[in-house]
Order: structure tokens, then sequence, then C-alpha cells
């Protein structure tokens, strides 16, 4: 098959395989980081998640040009076909699984908290931070039907973190935030 | 919302988005549970997603069926329910079929027999055969039949036209022809055969009757002529 693609201002032609390689280059990498968030360090099932994304929007390349809505367009794909039910898998087994994300042991008690579509929602707001629209593609609910999914998200994460013991003193962005406000109202 | 542990908590809750609020701030610096709050919010932002490795090529997704293999097996799920209904529809309503048919042909039956049988309505119709024919000779010897009425085949034995007398109910027997759905019911009901109909006098048998040819009657014998003499021929006595 010798058809090919001109990407835009580039004026060169592109075979379809070239324009595959770069695409799974891209989006791969972080793709699969969404997908093992997802299947709660499950890596075999996020593995196939992931390719089973990547290989669908190979076939669909000229319409997800947007590196932006390509990343939603997989991540939707992935959480449609990720199913509600986990797998059983040992903690310690999911733990390794998500060693390389730096995914703590309470953490991944408050995301094992909710459902895939929470879950989802969560991932893509706050820890990959995409954009409102992108979110709302994923999870295909916008407005305020995806406010509440985010809030309600974020509230049983915040029990299910709780419930797990972590005696670590905090210290994040957040903490250093709150901290900065209430030593400058106390000085 | 007036207590600083909840405004705290809706802040993180919204975003923890712009600065906290004054007052919450300072409550959550000191609140072990809001301290809790922060440390789970920071340790959902400390994760890296774009850490993983690149998932390799042409793995397929192993955990989940794929859609067609689910459409197919919903169909075949909804086939399955299809037919088992329809067995259990055919099942009942066969079960309710000869109650509910066995009355109804019969009353089409008797609706159907032919008019003026009065007697024999509704009893699935006993033929054209075995009505009466209006034969000439049975409304010619009509008076006769209530003159002599005789049991017995009085053709034969007299001379005279004498019809059989047979009783009703015997000799119009209704030929039903066998019928799988007959009931006994409707059969038994309506055959009761009223004398009033029938006259309760002896029915002549539409049969070849003698009585088409007039018998001689024994008392036309023509006179013989006896030998009288004439009474101008007196004898000459002596």
């Amino acid at each position: 098959m010798q058809a090919t693609i001109q990407p835009d201002g580039s004026g060169a032609a592109l075979a379809p395989e070239h324009i595959r390689d770069a695409f799974h280059g891209i989006h791969g990498a972080r793709l699969h980081g969404f997908a093992l968030l997802l299947t709660l360090g499950d890596r075999r099932r996020a593995a196939g998640l992931a390719a089973g994304a990547l290989r669908a929007a190979s076939a669909d390349l000229a319409t997800l040009r947007h590196p932006e809505r390509a990343a939603a367009w997989l991540r939707g794909h992935v959480v449609r076909h990720a199913g509600r039910r986990a797998a059983d898998l040992p903690v310690a087994e999911r733990i390794a699984g998500l060693a390389d994300l730096e995914v703590s042991a309470a953490a991944l008690a408050g995301l094992a908290a909710l459902d895939v579509r929470g879950r989802a929602a969560l991932i893509a707001t706050h820890i990959e931070r995409l954009d409102r629209r992108d979110v709302a593609t994923i999870v295909s609910q916008d407005g305020e039907r995806l406010d509440r999914l985010v809030q309600r998200a974020l509230g049983r994460y915040f029990a299910g973190h709780a419930a797990a013991p972590d005696d670590a003193p905090p210290s994040g962005p957040i903490a250093n935030r709150v901290r900065a406000a209430a030593a400058r109202l106390l000085a | 919302m007036n207590d600083p542990h909840d405004r705290f908590t809706a802040w993180l809750t919204a975003g923890a988005s712009g600065e906290p609020p004054r007052d919450a701030a300072i409550h959550a610096s000191a609140c072990a549970g809001c301290q809790r709050l922060v440390a789970a919010f920071d340790a959902l932002l400390a994760i890296d997603a774009g850490a993983a490795d690149v998932p390799p090529r042409g793995l397929a997704d192993p955990g989940r069926p794929r859609p067609a293999t689910m459409r197919v097996a919903r169909m075949a799920a909804g086939a399955v329910a299809v037919v088992l209904v329809g067995t259990a529809l055919t099942i009942g309503i066969g079960s309710l079929l000869p109650r509910t048919t066995g009355g109804a042909p019969i009353g089409a039956l008797a609706t159907s027999s032919p008019a003026g049988e009065g007697v024999l309505a509704g009893a699935g119709g006993p033929g054209e055969t075995a009505r009466p024919a209006p034969s000439p000779t049975a409304t010619a010897s009509q008076p006769d039949v209530t003159a002599t009425p005789s049991p017995t085949d009085g053709a034969a034995s007299t001379g005279r036209p004498a019809p059989v007398v047979t009783p009703p109910p015997v000799f119009t027997p209704p030929i039903v022809t066998p019928r799988p759905t007959a009931a006994p019911q409707p059969t038994a009901t309506p055959t009761q055969p009223a004398p009033t109909n029938v006259p309760a006098t002896p029915t002549p048998i539409p049969t070849p009757a003698p009585t088409a040819v007039p018998t001689p009657v024994p008392t036309e014998v023509p006179p013989t002529p006896t030998p009288t003499p004439p009474a101008s021929e007196e004898p000459v006595g002596p």
C-alpha cells in the first residue's frame, strides 16, 4: 500500500507506517501510564488496553491529527474497553506495577475506592492535568455533571486514602501552599 | 459553612485552585485531618503518568471479550429467550385449545345444520336422505295410515296400500360423521327427539310403496252368469 498522507505544512509525503510509528512514540508511554493507573497496576491488562487503543487510532489517523484531541480519544477508548471490575491481583503486584509512576500504597487505596469512570476523571484532571474538554471526551460527560463527577471522585479518593496507614508528613505543592498561607497570616 | 475545617475541605475538593481561605489555612496547618487530606492530594499530584514505558505493539486486550463476540453472545441469548418464550406460549395455548374449540365448532355445526330440522338441529346434520321426502304416495295414503296403523309391514300382508309405521326416534338416526372433536354433551342434548315435530303417527317410509299400483279389490269380481230360465218359458205342466 503506497498511499501517503501529507502532514500540514511539511510538504513531504510520509508513509502510513511512519506516521503510526510517530503516533505510537508520542502517545504510547503516557497512554500506558493512564491505563496502568486505571487498572490499578494490572500490567498485562494495561498494556493490552493501551495497545488496543493505539491500534484503533492507527486505522483512523487522518482524523486524529491534533495531539490533544488524539490523547483524549485514546484515553476514552481505554476507558470504554476497561470493563467495570478490576482483576483480582495481589496488592504487592499492583504496587510493583505502579512503581515507576511513584504511586504510594495509600494513593493506590484511594484510587481503588473509585469506579472506572471516576478514576479516569480523577487521573485526567489532577494527575495528567488535561484540558476540561479532553476530560469530558474521556469520560463522556460534560458540564455540571462532569464537575460533580470529579468532585465526588476526589472525595472518595480522600476517604480511601485516609483508610490506608500513611504516617509520612505531607510534603508536596499543596502542603507547601498551605504552610505558606498560614505563615503569612501569622507573621 | 462557617467551620474552617469544612471550608478547607471544600477548597481542597474543588481542586485546590488559588490560595486557601485565610482562617482555613491557619486551621489546616494545625488540624490532623486536614493534614491527611493535604497529604492525599499531594500523593495524587506526585504520580507521574508519563513515567510508564511504551506498551509493546501487537498486544491484544486479553481480559475482556471483544465487542463483536459480546454482540454475538447477546444475540444468541436473545434468540434462546425468544424460543423459550415461544415454546411456553405454545404449550400454554395448546392446553387451552380443547376447551375453547371443543364448544365453538359444535355450535358452529349446529348453526350449519340444515334449516327446518328442529329435532336434529345441533346434532351435526343428519343428512338430506333422512328426511321424509314428500312423495305423492305418502300424501295420498295419509287417511289410510291413520285408519289402520299397523306396526308391521302391512303392504306385504294385505293387499291394501298400508304404509309401514315405525317409531320416529328409531328411524331417524342422525348419521353423525365421526369427528374427533365431537364432545358427547352436545350430541346428547339435542338429539332427544321431541315427538311434536315429527308426528306421533307412523311415518311413512319413502319406499316404493305398492300403493302406487292400485290393487284390485276382490269384491269387484264380475258376477258369474247363472242359468235361470226365463219367466216366459214356464213349463207346461200337465
